[in-house]
């Protein structure tokens, strides 16, 4: 319908509340629609509830590196547990470098990870 | 603060952009082509050795050869494809037919029966299902291989990828 706009889901984990308040007017520039959970155990529960609502899933992991990895592994583990959802992107993003390691891990969980600057 | 929102919102359009592509063109597939003789490409007497998903990396896409054979088939033939022309493209076309004849110690290949074709097909369904698993791609095998029934209820099958064939000696 002339008019309409696909309207793109995103999914924000940031426990930065300053951060996160920031960067949602932002996204909304470009015409993102942004659900913020401060930590990804709610993240978990909203993608249990609405998995078939989300584009892509962004995630400060600047202060939560310890549990990154895993969260992504209890990501994939219930999309593919999930044939009729759609897995969303995940994009990582964090303030503080976390060497070549971290990223590696991270890409081969299938997502990626850029450095605010 | 918002230079640094900038590289996240340019990662998550390519992101984005990146899986509309892989919707609307398929994902793209990577065939090895052995036993290629001086100056010719996808000739009679090569052998398709193997076959992998591409996504930065490679990712095998694990088949028996008639399974490899038929991949190839529907990626080399574009239009969709019933079981009995794979099959009888499959036993007289020569690429197929000579299939790794140029390769040393090639045992002679069994003719393919048309019955046996909706079997490979489910086969390399889930063959690419692993493969879409493995490199965390949100993709329904069906979707890229699928299959479409006329108005004869005919069921023909379609490769929906981008295909690009290596060739090695």
């Amino acid at each position: 319908m002339k008019g309409d706009v696909l309207r793109i889901s995103i999914l924000l984990i940031d426990d930065d509340q300053a951060h996160a308040a920031a960067l949602i007017p932002h996204l909304g520039v470009h015409r993102y629609h942004v659900t913020l959970c401060p930590e990804p155990r709610e993240a978990l529960a909203q993608l249990s509830r609405f998995s078939l609502s989300w584009h892509a899933i962004i995630w400060n992991v600047t202060r939560s590196q310890w549990n990154c990895l895993e969260t992504l592994r209890a990501i994939n583990d219930f999309f593919q547990g999930s044939p009729h959802s759609s897995r969303p992107r995940i994009l990582c993003f964090s303030a503080v470098y976390r060497g070549p390691q971290f990223r590696l891990e991270v890409e081969r969980l299938g997502a990626r990870l850029v450095y605010e600057q | 603060m918002s230079n640094n929102f900038t590289l996240i919102t340019r990662e998550l359009e390519f992101m984005l952009a990146e899986q509309r592509t892989l919707l609307a063109r398929g994902p793209q597939i990577r065939i090895w082509h052995r036993g290629r003789q001086p100056g010719a490409k996808c000739w009679p007497g090569e052998e398709v050795a193997a076959a992998a998903l591409v996504v930065g990396a490679e990712f095998p896409i694990l088949l028996s050869t008639t399974g490899l054979l038929i991949l190839d088939y529907l990626a080399s033939h574009r239009l969709p494809q019933s079981a009995t022309e794979i099959a009888d493209g499959l036993n007289t076309e020569p690429f197929y037919a000579e299939h790794g004849s140029n390769v040393c110690h090639r045992p002679a290949r069994s003719r393919v029966d048309h019955r046996v074709i909706r079997t490979y097909i489910n086969r390399l369904r889930r063959s690419l299902a692993a493969a879409f698993a493995k490199a965390h791609l949100d993709l329904d095998p069906y979707s890229v291989l699928a299959s479409e029934t006329t108005d004869s209820n005919v069921v023909k099958y379609r490769l929906r990828a981008t295909v690009e064939f290596v060739h090695g000696e």
